[in-house]
C-alpha cells in the first residue's frame, strides 16, 4: 500500500510538468497578444505602437525562447514561486491565496451536500425499485441532471431571493453560500444517486447477499453492512472526480452568484491572457484531481478487500 | 370637464390611490378607458408602476445608504501599475475629480479651476478654485495641479491626450491659485480633454491608488474589497452641492441578470448598466423604474478601404455604399436593443456637435438603391443570394468589439444579405482576441462602440481618422479629412470645432461611406421608485452620482 502509494505520488510530478506544458502551447497558439494587452492597460493614449508593445514583451519575458520560459516556470515552481500576474502585478501564489478560500468554502459545502443527499437519494431508490418514490427520485435526477447549471441558478435566485426573500441574490456571506452550493452540488446530487442506485442494485443481486438475507438478516442490515461498500466504489469515483472540479473553480457559478473564488479569477485570467496565473491556476487544479484519483483509488484498496488480494 | 378636475387633483396631490381613482372616476360616469386616458394626459403612467411617480414633492432622505450594483470592479482590473485609478467605472470623478467638468450636455462646467483662458499662442492659465479641501482635510493648491500634471505626468500616470504635448517644465505655478499650461506641442483642445477623470487632481506627493485615496470629490472611499465591494460616504467639506445620499455602498455583480434579480429581490436601490432586454421587465415590476441616459456610445461599422487582397473590397465606394444603405437602423435598435437605443446617425453623440449636428444628414435605408449600386459596379446577384464579379464574391469579413452581441452581428448580417453581400461574422470572445483579429488586418468591417469621454467635439473622428494620429492607417480618408481635423485641432471657439467636426462627420459618414454609424447606446439605470437618478450621463466615466437621491417614504 506504501509503496504504491508512493508510486503514484512520484507518478503526479512529471503530469504535472505535461500539463504545464501543454497548457503553454496552447496558450502559444491561442489568440490574442498579452504584451499588447500588458502595453494598453500602461498606455496613457489609449493607442500602443509595435515599440510599446516590443518593450511589454521584454518586459513580461515573453521575448526568450519558449524552452526558456518552461523552464523558468519550472524552476519557480520548484521554489513556490508561480510568477507574477501580467495584469494584477501580484505573485500569481498570492492570487491564488486570495481566491482560494472563497471557492474551498463553496467546494466543502457543495461536496457535503452531494455526500448527504446523493447515497441515501441513490439507497432509497434502489431498494424501493420500482415504486412510485423510485420512479419519481429517478425522474427529478434526470431532470435535474439535465438542467443547464446558469439555469439552475437563475431558477435558484428567482426563488429563493427575488420570490421569498429568504436568501441574499449574491456575494461572499454564510447565508449567500448555499445558492451557489445548491446550485453546484445539484448536478452532482443527480449523477451520484443514479449511479448509486444501479451499482446498488447491482450488488443486491450478487449471491453473497442473498446468502447475508438467507442467514436472516433484515434488508437494512443488508444493505448497511455487505452491499452499501461495494456499492460506493462507482460512486467514490464521481465523488473524487466532483471535488476536483469544485475545487478547481466554477466560472459560471461563481461569476453569476459573484462569489470571489477561482473561477472568477481564472475568468479574469483568461479573458486579459494573464498567462502567469492560468498557468498557475492550472496547475493547482491538475494537482487537485491527481491528488483526488489518489486518493479514490487507496479508498476502493479499504474499501474492496478483492483489490488488496489481487495484488498479492 | 369640471367633475374629473377635483377627482385628477385629488390623486395627482397624492391623497387617493390609483384604484380609488378608478372607484370613483366610474362612480362619476367615466368609462376605464377614459379614466386611464385622464391618468396619461395627466403624465402618469396607465401601466403597473412603470415610472418613478413623481407626481408628489418628495423629500430627499440625507441620511440614506443607496445600495448600488455595479458590473466589472475597474480598478483591480486595470492593474496596480502606472495607470492605477480609483476613478474607474463607477467610480468616475466622483472621488479625484479635475479641473473642469463636462456636464450631461458636454458642456464644460468649472470644476476645481473656476475659470480658464487662452494667453496666446497656447498657454493655457487655470484660476483656481479657493476654499477646495481634499478628503484628508488639507487645502488645494496650485501645488497639487503642478504635482499632476507637471511631475507626476512623467510617471506615465495621467492622461495620455494632453500630457503627450506637456514637457517636463510645462505646468508653472503662477501664484497659490493659478496655474499656467504650457504645452510643448500647441494643444488647443486641452481644456476639454482634461475633463477626463484620468485627468483628475491628487494631492501633493500622491497618486490614484495612494491608501487611503484621498480626492477633493463629493464622495470619500470608506472602505474597498477587490471585486466585491467599495463604500463611499459623502464628503460633508465639498465644495459644491454635495450628494444628498449619505452613503453609497457599491457591490460588483458581474451578471446582468444577477444585478437585475438583486433589484428585484430588495437586496439593492440602484443597479448600473441593466441590459436593453431587461427594461421591459423592470418597467412593468410594480415599485421600480428606469432612467436612461442620452446615446453616448455610438455602434460604427469602420469599413476598411486600404486592406488587402482578399480585403481589398472595402477600396470600392460602391460596397461601402451598399453597406451602409443595406441597414435598417431602426429595426436594428428595435430588434438589438428592444427599442432602447437610437437609429445610429454620427459618431457621437448629437450634443456634442450643438447646432451643427444637422449637418450630417442621416443614411437612408434604401436596398433598391444599395442594389442598383452595386449592380452598377459590376457585382452581379448569383443563384444564392450572393453577389458575384469575374468568379469573386462579395464576401466581407466583420469583426467586432467583445461587447457586441450575437444578435447584433446576426442582424446586421441579415441586412447585408437583402443586398447581395455576405458578411461573414468573426465575434470575438474577449478583447485580446478583437485585437488579434484587428492588428492581422483580416477584416473588412469592423464594429467598434466608442464611448465619448471628452468634451473635444473632434475628439473621436481625430482620434480615428486623422493620418498623424497612429493606428488610423486603415481609415485616414486622406488630405481633404486631414485639413478639416486642423481646423478642428486649431479652433480658438466651440462652435468652429464643432463645425469642422460635423464636417469631418459627414465626409466620413455620407460622401466617403467609410463610417457606417449603426445606433447610439443609452446608459440604462434600474432602481427603486423610491430612487432617482435626475441627471444621467451619457458618458460613462463623467457620471456624477450627486444627482442620485433616495426619498423618504
Amino acid at each position: 500500500m506504501g509503496r504504491y502509494a508512493l508510486r503514484r505520488v512520484l507518478v503526479i510530478v512529471p503530469t504535472l510538468l505535461m500539463l504545464v506544458l501543454a497548457i503553454m502551447i496552447l496558450e502559444a497558439l491561442a489568440p490574442g497578444d498579452p504584451a499588447e494587452q500588458f502595453a494598453r492597460l500602461h498606455s496613457t493614449t489609449g493607442q500602443v505602437t509595435n515599440a510599446d508593445v516590443a518593450r511589454a514583451r521584454h518586459e513580461l519575458g515573453l521575448d526568450r525562447p519558449f524552452v526558456a520560459q518552461y523552464v523558468s516556470w519550472v524552476e519557480g515552481a520548484v521554489h513556490g514561486d508561480l510568477g507574477q500576474s501580467f495584469t494584477l502585478e501580484k505573485p500569481v501564489v498570492f492570487e491564488i491565496d486570495n481566491h482560494f478560500v472563497a471557492t474551498a468554502e463553496l467546494a466543502a459545502v457543495a461536496m457535503i451536500l452531494t455526500v448527504l443527499l446523493a447515497v441515501p437519494l441513490g439507497v432509497v431508490a434502489a431498494v424501493r425499485r420500482g415504486t412510485l418514490v423510485d420512479h419519481v427520485l429517478r425522474v427529478g435526477s434526470l431532470v435535474v441532471a439535465s438542467l443547464p447549471g446558469f439555469f439552475l441558478a437563475y431558477l435558484l435566485i428567482e426563488i429563493f431571493a427575488t420570490r421569498l426573500h429568504l436568501l441574499p441574490v449574491a456575494g461572499r456571506s454564510t447565508a449567500g453560500l448555499v445558492l451557489p452550493a445548491v446550485s453546484l452540488a445539484a448536478g452532482g446530487i443527480a449523477t451520484a444517486s443514479r449511479l448509486m442506485r444501479a451499482s446498488l442494485l447491482e450488488v443486491m443481486g450478487e449471491d453473497y447477499i442473498r446468502t447475508a438475507r438467507a442467514k436472516g438478516l433484515t434488508v437494512s442490515q443488508v444493505v448497511r453492512r455487505h452491499a452499501l461498500p461495494g456499492a460506493s466504489l462507482p460512486v467514490i469515483t464521481v465523488f473524487g472526480t466532483l471535488l476536483g472540479y469544485l475545487l478547481a473553480g466554477s466560472v459560471i457559478v461563481e461569476t453569476i452568484f459573484a462569489w470571489p473564488g477561482l473561477g472568477q479569477l481564472f475568468e479574469q485570467a483568461v479573458t486579459q491572457r494573464d498567462y502567469p496565473t492560468i498557468e498557475g491556476l492550472v496547475a493547482l487544479a491538475g494537482t487537485a484531481f491527481l491528488l483526488l484519483n489518489l486518493g479514490v483509488d487507496l479508498a476502493y484498496r479499504l474499501l474492496d478487500p478483492r483489490i488488496r488480494l489481487a495484488e498479492r | 370637464m369640471n367633475e374629473p378636475e377635483p377627482l385628477l387633483r385629488g390623486y395627482l396631490s397624492g391623497a387617493m390611490s390609483r384604484r380609488a381613482f378608478f372607484a370613483k372616476a366610474l362612480a362619476l360616469g367615466i368609462s376605464a378607458p377614459s379614466a386611464a386616458a385622464l391618468l396619461a394626459a395627466c403624465g402618469t403612467s396607465s401601466g403597473p408602476a412603470s415610472a418613478p411617480a413623481p407626481t408628489r414633492a418628495r423629500t430627499a432622505d440625507l441620511q440614506a445608504i443607496i445600495r448600488m450594483a455595479a458590473g466589472e470592479d475597474q480598478w483591480p482590473v486595470q492593474g496596480t501599475g502606472a495607470k492605477s485609478t480609483t476613478f474607474a467605472y463607477p467610480l468616475n470623478v466622483n472621488v479625484y475629480e479635475p479641473l473642469i467638468y463636462l456636464a450631461s450636455d458636454f458642456r464644460l462646467q468649472p470644476g476645481l479651476a473656476l475659470s480658464w483662458e487662452l494667453i496666446p499662442p497656447s498657454t493655457w492659465r487655470f484660476h483656481l478654485r479657493q476654499g477646495v479641501k481634499f478628503h484628508d482635510g488639507s487645502a488645494m493648491t496650485a501645488d497639487d495641479v503642478v504635482w499632476t500634471w507637471g511631475k507626476r505626468q512623467h510617471l506615465g500616470k495621467t492622461l495620455g491626450t494632453v500630457s503627450s504635448t506637456l514637457g517636463p517644465n510645462s505646468v508653472r505655478k503662477v501664484d497659490d491659485f493659478t496655474v499656467d499650461f504650457v504645452p510643448v506641442i500647441p494643444n488647443l483642445r486641452l481644456p476639454e480633454q482634461i475633463v477626463h477623470p484620468e485627468g483628475a487632481i491628487v494631492p501633493n506627493g500622491k497618486n490614484f491608488d495612494s491608501s487611503p485615496p484621498v480626492g477633493s470629490g463629493p464622495f470619500q472611499v470608506v472602505s474597498y474589497t477587490p471585486n466585491q465591494s467599495v463604500t463611499l460616504n459623502r464628503f460633508e467639506q465639498y465644495w459644491g452641492t454635495k450628494p444628498s445620499a449619505h452613503q453609497m455602498a457599491i457591490r460588483f455583480l458581474s451578471d446582468d441578470q444577477t444585478r437585475v434579480q438583486a433589484l428585484q429581490s430588495g437586496q439593492v436601490d440602484f443597479v448600473l448598466d441593466i441590459p436593453p432586454q431587461s427594461v421591459a421587465t423592470v418597467k412593468n415590476t410594480r415599485g421600480f423604474h428606469v432612467v436612461s441616459a442620452k446615446a453616448g456610445e455610438n455602434q460604427l461599422i469602420y469599413i476598411d478601404k486600404k486592406g488587402n487582397k482578399p480585403h481589398d473590397l472595402g477600396a470600392e465606394i460602391a460596397v461601402r455604399q451598399a453597406v451602409s444603405m443595406s441597414i435598417d437602423r431602426n429595426a436594428y435598435v428595435s430588434t438589438a436593443f428592444d427599442g432602447n437605443a437610437d437609429p445610429g446617425r454620427l459618431m457621437a453623440p448629437a450634443a456634442i456637435l450643438g447646432p451643427y449636428a444637422n449637418l450630417v444628414a442621416p443614411v437612408p435605408h434604401d436596398p433598391q438603391k444599395a442594389g442598383q449600386v452595386l449592380d452598377a459596379a459590376g457585382w452581379k446577384m448569383g443563384a444564392n443570394g450572393i453577389r458575384t464579379r469575374g468568379g469573386r464574391t462579395l464576401s466581407l469579413d466583420l469583426i467586432g468589439w467583445a461587447a457586441v452581441t450575437p444578435l447584433s452581428f446576426q442582424f446586421l448580417q441579415s441586412e447585408m444579405k437583402q443586398v447581395g453581400i455576405q458578411a461573414n461574422i468573426m465575434a470575438a470572445a474577449d478583447t485580446p482576441t478583437y485585437n488579434n483579429y484587428y492588428k492581422s488586418g483580416a477584416f473588412d468591417l469592423d464594429l467598434e462602440i466608442p464611448n465619448q469621454n471628452d468634451g473635444n467635439p473632434a475628439f473621436l473622428p481625430v482620434l480615428r481618422m486623422y493620418s498623424k494620429n497612429p493606428g488610423t492607417a486603415d481609415f485616414a480618408p486622406g488630405t481633404a479629412f486631414d485639413q478639416l481635423a486642423v481646423t478642428a485641432l486649431d479652433a480658438t471657439t466651440v462652435g468652429a470645432v464643432q463645425q469642422a467636426s460635423a464636417q469631418m462627420q459627414q465626409m466620413l459618414i455620407n460622401q466617403d461611406y467609410i463610417v457606417v454609424p449603426v445606433a447610439g447606446v443609452r446608459r440604462l439605470y434600474a432602481m427603486i421608485s423610491q430612487v432617482n437618478l435626475s441627471d444621467p450621463h451619457p458618458s460613462q466615466t463623467n457620471q456624477l452620482w450627486t444627482s442620485l437621491v433616495k426619498y423618504t417614504t
